[in-house]
């Protein structure tokens, strides 16, 4: 892991030193996603994504990590005075989760930030392989990011606490509220945004959560009282 | 502190670089890539040997910006095991085991630097198990997710070839062990347009 | 000042990112004071057992619990976080002696625990084996992680069991043996080990899982592959039971250093050495059908033999496997218990029916099974609101779970 750290870190730290040998002009402000530059009022911009989790053996006991892939589409909405709203939908097929949340940009050259917060509910239903489940929850996200546009890439950090709001679930005809901690995690992630492409942008993302509850597993009913930590890595069209 | 050693000396000898041609061509290319592998693992045996071949292949789709995409297999050895005279409660037996894997990967590269290129790569090892104890054979197959990131430097010898090296970190989810991997690259840009 | 941003990002990313856990192991009567006691006479246990107040220390057990004995440990169950204490015992001049550890069954929380019950607050009485005294008290403490027992902890006794749960035969059964490898309770799940200490979590009943070797040895063993999560690391790998029993044995280590056991070591460690009325012998793949049809038709006539109240019930999660049990020679003789429709039930004459938990409480259905004279347990089932809710409100004969200790105080506490 050090050894990957190591290189990592150095190879990055010489990539952003002689970037200006690609010298040529792209246009990040229409064409970022997760960097976070100022919005003109009504810009949209849009993605879709696919997202790999390597979930806890301790809690799915495999390492197979291939099962339930996560599509998003997310969008932003630009208002005036740097506001923007930005909303997205979520699924692995017996999962949905649905954002929506004001967020507020600000740009000092090609230096952005964001502060916002995003209010999510979610929604599973499994009735193969002996389930007759349904689930629903509530979370909010407030969350802070900051990027740096450089000339053909932008590097984008994002970091989210999670805090779980309510929760239920229905087996057969039985129901109840979950007892969820209300403080559920924190996570970060990592995004490089370029032209791949043409005009045709991409994220190459990493996340990293240390949740208590990651509400794409729910069907597993983890019982355990412990954060883990489950690692993305995300592909992401913009258009 | 020895590969580190060695990433400076390959970042320095890059900065001095060749110019980056930065046009609008659109390429094919194939990296053929042959080295040593060393495995490096937390199981306890004397006589595991950890040092072995590594090979892989990769086709590239390289567009015009810095990100390149592309399907990666090869070969990787990870470890053999052969002791004689082994005790158990089922009397003495020779053991023998070996492990080597093939990898069915998606791969991203990003030109770096003009000679540069990081990469990251994940998908499937798929493991080949054999060996022998008690006179029965040992042989089986398994899938392992996994994922690589590498470095590589090339120096272009013509128009579409070029020749370099790679250094390669891999790790195995079902193993949870790592190799780390010193390949001889050669890069052949079979198709442009 | 990139480049630190960068390092830092990097740092956080790729730090601190395993799910490892490390649970400790607590200081359980370091002075080896109860070596110097006598163990507690076997008649006099019971009279211990019942659900008390928790007068002192709410914060590590809530406000009730429930003390129950077992083979060979006296065991509290709690109604926070699944605690529970497994105690060791002994008197000396009438007074009774404790030294144990407690532990959250949803974590890793644990540490010593210690009680006695002075002369005058049941000790005299208990040994003299009245049982009309009812108001026991244990005066104890507690410690956390490695500290010795220093946090005050008192029990006072409550009322008794009801008749319904002395009386009832219901079974709290224990998953894999007694609990799951990513519990961290210190022995391996499908383990002999595990299975000797699963009544200390109040168990009656265990679920294992029957494989066979390639060598037609049957074992038991969860997952179709050797991996980390249930072994250490090995130089074989891949399909279990592509394996002779002989390179299983020499070259596969469970999780916590134990050996895979064959299934005849583990059904007569079963009936030798516990006192486990229920088995749940799952079967993990259709060829180990017949072995297991054997294996468990010899031990349950060694039960009978033995006059131990011991039943193996050969178990039947799906289609492939359910069809090759009606292939087997009088398989409506074998007790069987079967995961699938209520028909399939009754064609095979099973047992016991196992619907599984997410099908709700089904007490219609239930009822109907238990009309035609068999049992039904669900599976497998660990969540705390949803245990209360099947044992106040389910009909079932039996929870499967990975939390028995859950499981066994909202069973005993039931009025």
């Amino acid at each position: 892991m050090k050894i990957f750290l190591l290189l990592f870190t150095i190879l990055f730290a010489q990539t952003f030193l002689l970037t200006p040998l690609f010298a040529q002009q792209l246009n990040f402000q229409e064409n970022t996603f997760f960097y976070p530059h100022t919005y003109e009022n009504r810009q949209i911009v849009s993605s879709l994504g696919i997202a790999l989790a390597k979930l806890p053996e301790d809690v799915v006991e495999t390492d197979d990590v291939f099962r339930a892939p996560l599509f998003s589409y997310r969008l932003k909405y630009g208002l005036p005075e740097n506001f923007l709203a930005e909303g997205s939908v979520e699924t692995n097929i017996v999962t949905f989760n649905f954002m929506l949340g004001p967020k507020w940009n600000y740009q000092f050259d090609k230096l952005g930030f964001s502060l916002g917060t995003d209010l999510s509910f979610y929604l599973g239903k499994l009735e193969q392989f002996g389930f007759d489940t349904k689930f629903n929850g509530w979370a909010l996200y407030p969350n802070i990011s900051a990027g740096y546009q450089f000339e053909k890439f932008t590097l984008s950090v994002k970091s989210e606490l999670v805090f779980n709001l309510a929760e239920q679930s229905k087996n057969g005809e039985s129901e109840i509220e979950n007892d969820l901690d209300f403080f559920n995690g924190w996570t970060i992630g990592m995004y490089l945004e370029q032209p791949f492409w043409g005009d045709n942008y991409v994220v190459l993302g990493v996340r990293s959560t240390f949740l208590k509850f990651y509400y794409p597993m729910w069907a597993a009913f983890s019982t355990f009282d412990r954060a883990f930590y489950i690692p993305e890595a995300t592909f992401t069209f913009i258009f | 502190m020895q590969i580190l050693k060695i990433i400076i000396a390959t970042v320095a000898i890059s900065s001095i670089g060749i110019s980056q041609i930065d046009d609008k061509t659109y390429s094919l290319s194939t990296e053929l890539g042959v080295g040593y592998s060393r495995y490096f693992t937390t199981m306890d045996y004397d006589d595991l040997n950890q040092n072995g071949f590594s090979g892989t292949v990769k086709v590239m789709w390289n567009p015009e910006h810095l990100l390149s995409i592309g399907l990666e297999t090869g070969y990787q050895y990870l470890y053999s095991l052969d002791v004689s005279d082994y005790s158990t409660e089922f009397g003495n037996t020779n053991v023998k085991a070996s492990m080597y894997t093939v990898p069915v990967f998606i791969v991203f590269s990003m030109k770096v630097l003009p000679n540069i290129k990081l990469s990251a790569g994940s998908g499937v090892y798929l493991l080949f198990n054999s060996g022998e104890l008690f006179g029965d054979e040992l042989s089986s197959n398994q899938i392992s997710i996994g994922a690589h990131m590498g470095i590589s430097y090339t120096y272009p010898i013509n128009n579409s070839m070029a020749i370099g090296g790679e250094l390669l970190y891999s790790y195995f989810s079902k193993l949870q062990d790592q190799t780390v991997a010193i390949q001889f690259l050669f890069v052949y840009d079979f198709f442009r347009y | 000042m990139k480049k630190i941003l960068i390092l830092l990002v990097s740092l956080l990313l790729f730090y601190s990112c395993n799910n490892e856990v490390d649970v400790v192991t607590p200081v359980v009567d370091p002075s080896g004071f109860l070596d110097q006691t006598y163990p507690l006479p076997d008649n006099v246990k019971p009279i211990m057992e019942g659900v008390y107040e928790v007068t002192i220390g709410n914060d590590l057990l809530g406000d009730q619990v429930v003390v129950k004995w077992n083979r060979d440990r006296l065991s509290i169950f709690s109604g926070k976080n699944g605690g529970y204490i497994v105690l060791n015992s002994g008197y000396l001049d009438s007074v009774l002696f404790f030294f144990g550890y407690w532990r959250y069954s949803t974590n890793t929380e644990t540490g010593a625990a210690t009680f006695y019950i002075p002369a005058n607050e049941g000790g005299s009485e208990i040994l003299s084996g009245d049982t009309t005294f009812n108001t026991i008290k244990f005066i104890g403490n507690y410690g956390v992680g490695n500290e010795l027992a220093a946090n005050p902890l008192t029990l006072q006794y409550k009322r008794p069991f009801s008749q319904s749960v002395k009386q009832g035969n219901f079974d709290i059964l224990a998953h894999r043996g007694g609990g799951r490898n990513s519990d961290y309770l210190g022995v391996s799940e499908n383990s002999i080990e595990m299975i000797n200490i699963a009544e200390r979590f109040g168990t009656t009943g265990i679920e294992i899982d029957a494989r066979l070797s390639k060598d037609g040895v049957p074992f038991i063993y969860h997952d179709g592959d050797i991996n980390l999560r249930l072994t250490q690391k090995s130089i074989i790998w891949g399909d279990i039971e592509s394996f002779t029993w002989a390179q299983l044995r020499t070259l596969v280590t469970l999780r916590n250093g134990e050996k895979i056991p064959s299934l005849r070591e583990a059904l007569e460690f079963t009936l030798e050495e516990t006192n486990i009325k229920t088995v749940w012998l799952d079967t993990k793949d259709v060829d180990v059908v017949p072995a297991s049809i054997e294996l468990l038709t010899e031990i349950n006539e060694r039960a009978v033999n033995m006059g131990r109240n011991l039943k193996i019930y050969l178990g039947i999660p799906a289609e492939d496997v359910y069809d090759k049990f009606l292939e087997q020679p009088n398989y409506q003789d074998v007790p069987s218990l079967v995961e699938l429709s209520i028909d399939q039930v009754r064609e095979a004459n099973a047992l016991i029916w196992a619907p599984r938990w997410t099908q709700g409480t089904q007490s219609s259905t239930v009822q109907q099974m238990q009309a035609d004279g068999r049992k039904v347990f669900t599976w497998t089932l660990d969540d705390e609101n949803y245990i209360e809710q099947f044992i106040n409100e389910g009909q079932f004969d039996g929870i499967l779970t990975n939390y028995p200790t859950i499981v066994s105080y909202y069973h005993y506490i039931k009025q």
